[in-house]
């Protein structure tokens, strides 16, 4: 059985009369990248403010590593918010050190630590420089060295790549990579779909604080994938709008959306059964991003 | 490891001494002060020479004594009598002569000379009032026969006064003042710089987007008790190096300052002393509890210091009643905003060191203070809590007191 570092149950939280997250509960394994999704005030960060202990939840138990989190365990989370900045007056190896001493180093640890990671993310010539230098690129780099400095076990990132050139986001993707690999546990929000594909092993998707989907990635894709159908052909597709819906991408090539209680197999035999030439024939998996548009729209 | 709240004070107190802008405005204090003292001095000596020049330059004085009180023997050099009022004026017009003076007919009921001038400059515009009136009072000395009479009226005279309260003599010498002044100083500059302090603190935090990453490692009590600390190690090192430097200058500038302390007279009272040391660390307690409300309420540094002055005016504004409070120092007024939140600090301070607080307002005193600050933190944390990851908007007083079920 999976070890679990996050347990959130029939969570809810009220601002006055207001509920913005309902009956919350899912769970985040040790090792695992998990993505919370949902659109703009969907309750998100509020679910993860109130994980972290930065505002209490109304009802219901979050739990972090068994246990509810308060900033002593810092030295093993890892937290990156949405609304981030930096002491733009100090310098950056200054404020480096500082979050690390909070987080429980040394302070030696900490800037021998944070040297590297600066040089690893090739700003090491900056440590010396106040923050307000620094183009918002390189002030990202920092932002993430300050979740990161202890090596976290568990990281939780706000739209990480929010603001980030495609350089930066590759860089930051390769670290997280790196941690996964590591075994961090990582639980990330965002709107880039690719990302939960190319990162994620499950997901939460919440519309105004519920749950509307949640599992592991492919499952919530197959989910939503099961009824469609990709089809390359020679000749002309026959119209059967007691089976499908038929919908022609580019030449001899068509998505069939197959009608209410019918197996694409029955399809296949009818396509046949008309002496279509099918070149190719697979049931396909719409992307996240379709999932997205579809449920929470 | 090292405790989180020593960490937070560690870096407030070195984020701010560290500044070059800070020692500046720590220097400056003093030098603006001794640079308005030297040209406080400067210009009252300067007037004084201008003025004492223009009489020197006075050739002709016309005295028109209808009254006939003037002494004939005075009248020498560039005073000349003349009959006529008219022609007297006449001549001050038309600058023949610098000034005419005219004791009417009526003089000993109405009491009043006139005196026609030429205007030579705003400062001297009063030159001759003091030489009229003096040129009648030595008339009528004139009268007195009995010289030692006239001497002892012409010579400075002083006063000895002993006065008695509750049966005791009252020490009159300045230095007995030392103690209340340097209290009502000590609180005022510690005010004026930990509020200013706390509040860039709390609100540079929130205006960086800085404090949620804060708050995932420390507490909101940690932090605030981090800044408290570092914040009054910074106030105590600026009081500190202040006083050294006016110490320095008043010493150096003998001649600004020619003063003499007899320090056996200042009254180190050591109950009262820690009286109002009491009440300095619990207004400031307040103060600061007032300015973290404030920052956290206000999305931007520049609108929390707008609000915020309201408060340190507020916490300021019995210096203004300082006549009041000096003439009457147990009266109503004093014993009203004895207990009154933001003026109760600095007035209970100022009535301990000058002995005017009765036991009971002593220890009401003490009450009120813990009272306030207990109350100005519970509110500083409760609108840290809601107003801190609030970015954009600001927190009104009654979203604290709003119902909200919390487990």
């Amino acid at each position: 059985m999976p070890e679990k570092v996050i347990d959130v149950e029939n969570f809810s939280k009220s601002f006055g009369e207001n509920e913005v997250v309902s009956n919350l509960s899912f769970e985040v394994n040790k090792g695992e990248v998990f993505a919370l999704l949902g659109a703009n005030g969907s309750g998100k960060t509020t679910t993860i403010r109130c994980l972290l202990n930065i505002l209490a939840p109304t009802k219901g138990s979050l739990l972090v590593n068994g246990e509810r989190y308060n900033q002593a365990m810092s030295q093993e989370v890892g937290y990156l918010p949405e609304e981030r900045g930096l002491y733009t007056s100090e310098r950056v190896i200054d404020t480096m050190v500082y979050f690390g001493e909070l987080k429980g180093m040394d302070s030696s640890q900490a800037r021998k630590w944070s040297l590297d990671y600066l040089t690893k993310v090739g700003i090491s010539e900056k440590a010396k420089e106040k923050v307000k230098k620094l183009s918002s690129g390189q002030q990202q780099k920092v932002q993430l060295g300050i979740t990161i400095i202890n090596n976290p076990n568990l990281l939780i990132l706000d739209e990480p790549t929010k603001g980030l050139d495609p350089v930066n986001r590759t860089l930051l993707m390769d670290l997280l990579m790196e941690m996964k690999n590591q075994g961090s546990t990582i639980v990330f929000i965002t709107h880039q779909m690719e990302e939960v594909e190319k990162l994620a092993d499950r997901l939460l998707m919440i519309k105004d604080g519920k749950e509307i989907l949640y599992g592991g990635v492919d499952e919530v894709k197959e989910r939503f994938g099961t009824n469609r159908i990709h089809v390359a052909f020679t000749g002309d597709l026959p119209k059967n709008e007691r089976l499908y819906h038929s919908k022609e991408i580019e030449n001899n090539y068509a998505e069939l959306l197959p009608q209410e209680n019918v197996q694409s197999q029955e399809i296949l035999q009818y396509l046949l059964s008309q002496n279509l030439k099918i070149i190719k024939y697979e049931l396909t998996l719409p992307s996240l991003n379709e999932i997205f548009i579809q449920v929470s729209g | 490891m090292k405790s989180k709240i020593l960490l937070v004070a560690k870096k407030e107190y070195l984020k701010v001494v560290q500044k070059p802008s800070f020692w500046i405005m720590i220097i400056i204090i003093p030098v603006v002060y001794l640079i308005l003292v030297a040209i406080s001095g400067t210009s009252a000596s300067s007037v004084e020479k201008k003025v004492a020049e223009e009489v020197k330059n006075v050739h002709a004085v016309l005295i028109v004594d209808q009254a006939g009180l003037i002494s004939d023997q005075l009248l020498l050099g560039i005073y000349q009598r003349s009959e006529n009022k008219e022609t007297a004026v006449a001549q001050v017009e038309s600058g023949k002569v610098d000034a005419a003076f005219v004791y009417p007919t009526d003089f000993q009921e109405s009491k009043k000379i006139e005196v026609y001038a030429q205007d030579t400059s705003l400062i001297s515009r009063g030159r001759f009032n003091t030489v009229a009136q003096d040129l009648l009072k030595q008339s009528l000395l004139q009268e007195i026969e009995d010289p030692n009479k006239v001497a002892l009226f012409n010579s400075r005279l002083e006063v000895s006064s002993t006065l008695y309260k509750e049966g005791k003599v009252v020490d009159q010498r300045f230095e007995t003042f030392i103690i209340p002044i340097a209290s009502v100083l000590v609180y005022f500059l510690l005010v004026m710089f930990s509020s200013g302090f706390m509040l860039s603190s709390v609100s540079e935090e929130k205006e960086n987007r800085m404090i949620e990453t804060v708050l995932s490692v420390i507490n909101p009590r940690q932090l605030i008790w981090g800044k408290l600390i570092g914040l009054t190690f910074v106030s105590l090192t600026s009081l500190a190096v202040l006083g050294v430097l006016l110490t320095g200058i008043i010493a150096v500038s003998t001649n600004i300052f020619p003063i003499k302390i007899d320090w056996s007279a200042v009254d180190w009272n050591i109950g009262q002393v820690l009286l109002a040391l009491f009440y300095t660390i619990g207004g400031f307690l307040f103060m600061s509890s007032i300015m973290v409300g404030v920052g956290a309420a206000m999305p931007k540094y520049r609108e929390a210091q707008q609000f915020s002055s309201v408060f340190i005016i507020l916490s300021i504004l019995p210096i203004y009643f300082a006549s009041i409070l000096i003439a009457e120092p147990t009266g109503t007024i004093a014993r009203v905003i004895s207990f009154t939140p933001f003026t109760a600090p600095l007035i209970l301070i100022f009535r301990s060191s000058i002995g005017a607080l009765s036991l009971w307002e002593s220890i009401l005193g003490i009450m009120v203070i813990i009272t306030y600050v207990a109350v100005g933190f519970y509110l500083a944390f409760k609108l840290f809590e809601i107003g801190s990851l609030e970015l954009s908007k600001r927190i009104s007083f009654n979203t604290v007191f709003k119902k909200e079920n919390k487990t």
